[in-house]
């Protein structure tokens, strides 16, 4: 009988032991987005987008430094709704697509912070220079889409210096703070 | 378009200094003098926009570093007047390899890099060449007059490709170079060496300007622009026994060719930048 029990036990926890594993889910690019802002000619603010950003997310909700975030925007893909502006973002001036073609963020570490939020520390790739930043990631949501498919949200909004990345065209005209909006959705893998 | 705290750092201040270098040089006919006007206006230029780190972020930023040998080699070839001198012009030929190589791999394939330089040392080389002649035949003045006026052509159509930074560095060479031509006189031994230091930048500026930016400087503007000194040549084949014929004619045949590239380039630029009349959301964006 009261091995019976055991077993039953044992069986119980093993299949509740997945849900509080790390789960790991890559970037659907179609429902991701990237979205930045910046300030011109001292007077208002106009955004842009890196379209299609792909990479993966490992959440895990019970331990949150089992978490990590590894997220790649192609800088080919900016799309500012003006071709000519588009392309000449990719130049030299700006983000040089052609000698460093992506924008990468790798997570070192990850904590719980406020309310669902994390905490997420990580290194910065843009325009050839790497920084350390730190990122308040909010979880949006999980949930199946289309049925079948484990989806999960992730939102984060911050603010980066672009001549901190060696990127000073235009100073002076355009503004130093880019804001960026990141939301991610990801794909249970 | 250009500012004017652009226009003071990459026009007025290399012409300042360019000008001081090239006076003081004139008066104690010291003949590296002309080469090192030009050398220093452009790095003052290019300096106060913003100087580099070594090695650079961008594959364009080289220029500004390899100015400094580039500029040593002006001097030497000032100084020595050797026979086979006109062979430094081939400097341009690791100037663009240097430029180009952080494009390696995913953006030119090792061939079109080694081709592109090999290609720019031979043009480099022959432009120097054709510098002696056109120094002897039609005149030192008209040689650097005709540099300037490619050099500003080069960094217009630069300008105009979507590599604006690169165009304002080629503005202060350009800048750099009108103060030597009016500096420079019949006597200055070897002004030859001006082009020694002007035609790798000008190589320079053009491989950066057609392999970074997309769509950059076409294949046919950029070979037009940098066989465009040579055609200071046409100088020497006009008979004439006037003194103002030949350099009139020299200069004539590089300005319009120059003017041909770099106003459409930069008339298409300027249409490309306004709002699509026809695009009905036009007024939304």
């Amino acid at each position: 009988m009261l091995n019976r029990l055991v077993a039953a036990c044992l069986l119980v926890l093993s299949l509740a032991a997945p849900s509080f594993a790390a789960e790991s889910y890559k970037v659907d690019p179609v429902h991701s987005s990237a979205v930045f802002r910046i300030k011109h000619a001292n007077v208002s603010f106009f955004a842009g987008r890196f379209n299609a950003p792909d990479g993966t997310l490992v959440l895990d909700e019970a331990d949150p430094s089992k978490s990590s975030f590894n997220i790649v925007l192609s800088v080919d893909k900016v799309d500012t709704a003006n071709e000519k502006r588009d392309a000449h973002l990719k130049s030299p001036d700006f983000f040089n697509a052609k000698q460093y073609p992506t924008i990468t963020f790798k997570s070192t570490s990850v904590k719980k912070g406020e309310g669902s939020a994390l905490q997420v520390t990580g290194d910065l790739t843009m325009h050839g220079v790497t920084k350390s930043v730190t990122v308040p990631v909010e979880l949006t949501g999980k949930g199946q889409f289309p049925p079948g498919t484990q989806r999960a949200g992730v939102e984060a909004t911050f603010t980066v210096k672009r001549s901190d990345f060696g990127m000073n065209g235009m100073q002076g005209m355009l503004g130093d703070d880019v804001k960026v909006l990141v939301g991610l959705s990801g794909m249970k893998q | 378009m250009l500012t004017v705290d652009e226009a003071l750092r990459v026009v007025l201040a290399p012409l300042l200094v360019a000008a001081a270098v090239a006076a003081v040089g004139r008066w104690r006919q010291w003949p590296w003098a002309m080469p090192v006007a030009v050398g220093a206006g452009f790095l003052a230029g290019y300096a106060l926009v913003g100087v580099p780190r070594l090695p650079p972020l961008d594959g364009t930023d080289w220029l500004f570093w390899l100015a400094l040998p580039v500029t040593a080699l002006g001097v030497i070839d000032a100084l020595i007047g050797w026979r086979w001198g006109w062979l430094m012009g081939a400097a341009a030929g690791p100037v663009a390899l240097l430029i180009l190589a952080p494009l390696r791999p995913h953006a030119i394939s090792v061939g079109a890099m080694v081709g592109t330089s090999l290609a720019m040392a031979a043009a480099g080389a022959g432009l120097c060449y054709a510098a002696r002649l056109v120094e002897e035949r039609v005149g030192p003045r008209t040689l650097v007059a005709g540099l300037c006026v490619v050099m500003g052509g080069a960094a217009v159509v630069v300008f105009s490709s979507n590599l604006r930074s690169g165009g304002l560095y080629g503005l202060a060479a350009a800048a750099a170079l009108a103060p030597v031509a009016a500096f420079v006189r019949t006597r200055t031994p070897r002004a030859f060496a001006v082009a020694t230091v002007a035609v790798p930048i000008l190589a320079g500026l053009l491989a950066g300007g057609h392999f970074y930016p997309e769509p950059g400087v076409t294949w046919t503007h950029l070979v037009l622009l940098i066989v465009a000194p040579a055609l200071l040549l046409i100088g020497a084949l006009v008979p004439g026994k006037r003194r103002w014929v030949r350099p009139v004619a020299a200069l004539l045949a590089v300005a319009v060719v120059t003017a041909a590239i770099a106003a459409p380039a930069a008339l298409a630029a300027k249409k490309a930048s306004e709002p699509d009349p026809d695009d009905p959301y036009a007024a939304y964006k």
